[in-house]
């Protein structure tokens, strides 16, 4: 059993409408790991590279001990994209028998349990459900084929809070396996507080950032104060009128005054700043 | 045991579990020998990160509370009464440091904390 579920090394995909910039990542089994950055950033690129449907331009990669797109890792990795991978005219109660063969782990009782507690409607076509249905349903997919490792590409974006609990309690049931393993990348990043353990953050095609979730409050904090901004240690500066607000390190703390409000940066003042940061230095 | 975390307080949920697991023990209500709830059905069960419950119970293993053990999981120790001393301690400590940043940041001098322990102290509640 090895002890990462994804190993990716220096992976770099060009292609006209994104690119992939060097990353190397390991992700940990018992972990579930945050997945944030701006829109293009590349989240979905690296999930589609790890699942082998885009080929790198270079880089190693390793799922489950196998290469990116071996059918025996996908064989045992749940997928939670935006809208459900089955097709639009198959009925909820019977994807089962369409699916079961492709996954040798297939668990029809659990699926039923799932589509039961998501009350996701069984008679239904899968085009006639709802975006919540539709998230729903593919959760209860992934989850029916005894997954090992769980990737969920932005699935809470315009789902209501009911919704989106029962997502993270689903989420936290899985994880009570040690074994297990999830990639969660979203733009609600207030989903992940009490989820995640890890958090990876990607600006431009590049991680600007990856340790444990709790550390962001150590490592970031956030200045605001108005007229001069008092030194050079800061990143992603942003203007209102004579006010100003930037994300700094913890460590430069001291380098501000008592005009200077420093308090605790949350996962989007990161996510923000880091990506203003990177706009700045490249122009 | 009982565990109960509010997601509103200032206080971090990490903080919070410690701190009522840290009762639990010293109290007795948790006896030597017996094991925590395990990291994952916690988490799961008090809906947070298994990382804030890794966090919390690995405190209770440096403060010698309770000790990690393969395939077992968090065992309660046996109290030392040195040790409970300590984690007593420990307590008076974190609400000092947390009643320091509320001092300053209402503007109270320490001699305006002197009056006012000196008040509450003698208050009997």
């Amino acid at each position: 059993m090895t002890e990462h579920v994804v190993k990716i090394a220096d992976l770099n995909v060009r292609r006209p409408a994104f690119e992939i910039d060097g990353i190397s990542l390991n992700l940990s089994r018992g972990s579930v790991v945050g997945f944030v950055g701006p829109n293009g950033a590349g989240k979905t690129t690296v999930i589609r590279t790890l699942l082998g449907l885009i080929t790198p331009d270079s880089g190693d990669i390793e799922v489950l001990g196998h290469p990116a797109g071996a059918p025996e890792a996908l064989a045992r990795i749940g997928i939670v994209l935006d809208e459900p991978t089955a097709a639009p005219e198959w009925r909820v109660g019977s994807l089962g028998r369409h699916l079961a063969p492709f996954y040798p782990e297939w668990d029809e009782r659990r699926f039923g349990q799932l589509l039961e507690r998501l009350s996701v409607p069984r008679g239904q076509r899968v085009k006639q459900l709802s975006r919540g249905q539709g998230v729903k349903l593919s959760l209860a997919m992934a989850l029916a084929q005894t997954p090992e490792l769980l990737i969920l590409d932005e699935p809470s974006s315009g789902l209501d809070p009911a919704s989106r609990r029962e997502i993270g309690d689903l989420i936290r049931e899985f994880m009570v396996d040690p074994e297990h393993a999830v990639l969660f990348s979203t733009h609600i990043t207030t989903d992940l507080d009490a989820l995640a353990d890890e958090l990876i953050v990607i600006v431009g095609g590049r991680i600007e950032y990856h340790g444990a979730l709790p550390d962001i409050t150590e490592e970031f904090a956030m200045a605001r104060g108005s007229g001069a901004v008092p030194t050079a240690s800061v990143l992603g500066l942003q203007r209102s009128g004579a006010q100003w607000s930037a994300l700094i390190r913890m460590v430069d703390s001291s380098e501000f005054g008592a005009d200077v409000v420093v308090d605790a940066a949350t996962i989007d003042d990161v996510v923000v700043h880091l990506a203003v940061e990177q706009k700045e230095v490249a122009a | 045991m009982r565990l109960v975390v509010s997601t509103s307080s200032t206080t971090p949920i990490y903080e919070q579990i410690k701190v009522q697991v840290r009762s639990a023990i010293l109290s007795g209500d948790v006896q030597p020998g017996q094991t925590l709830p395990s990291l994952r059905q916690l988490a799961a069960d008090l809906r947070v990160s298994v990382i804030t419950i890794t966090r919390a119970y690995n405190d209770l293993a440096a403060e010698g509370l309770v000790h990690s053990e393969h395939g077992r999981g968090f065992v309660v120790l046996e109290v030392e009464p040195d040790v409970a001393a300590a984690a007593l301690q420990t307590r008076v400590d974190e609400v000092l440091r947390e009643l320091r940043g509320a001092a300053r940041h209402a503007r109270l001098s320490l001699t305006d904390m002197h009056t006012l322990l000196d008040e509450t102290w003698s208050k009997d509640d």
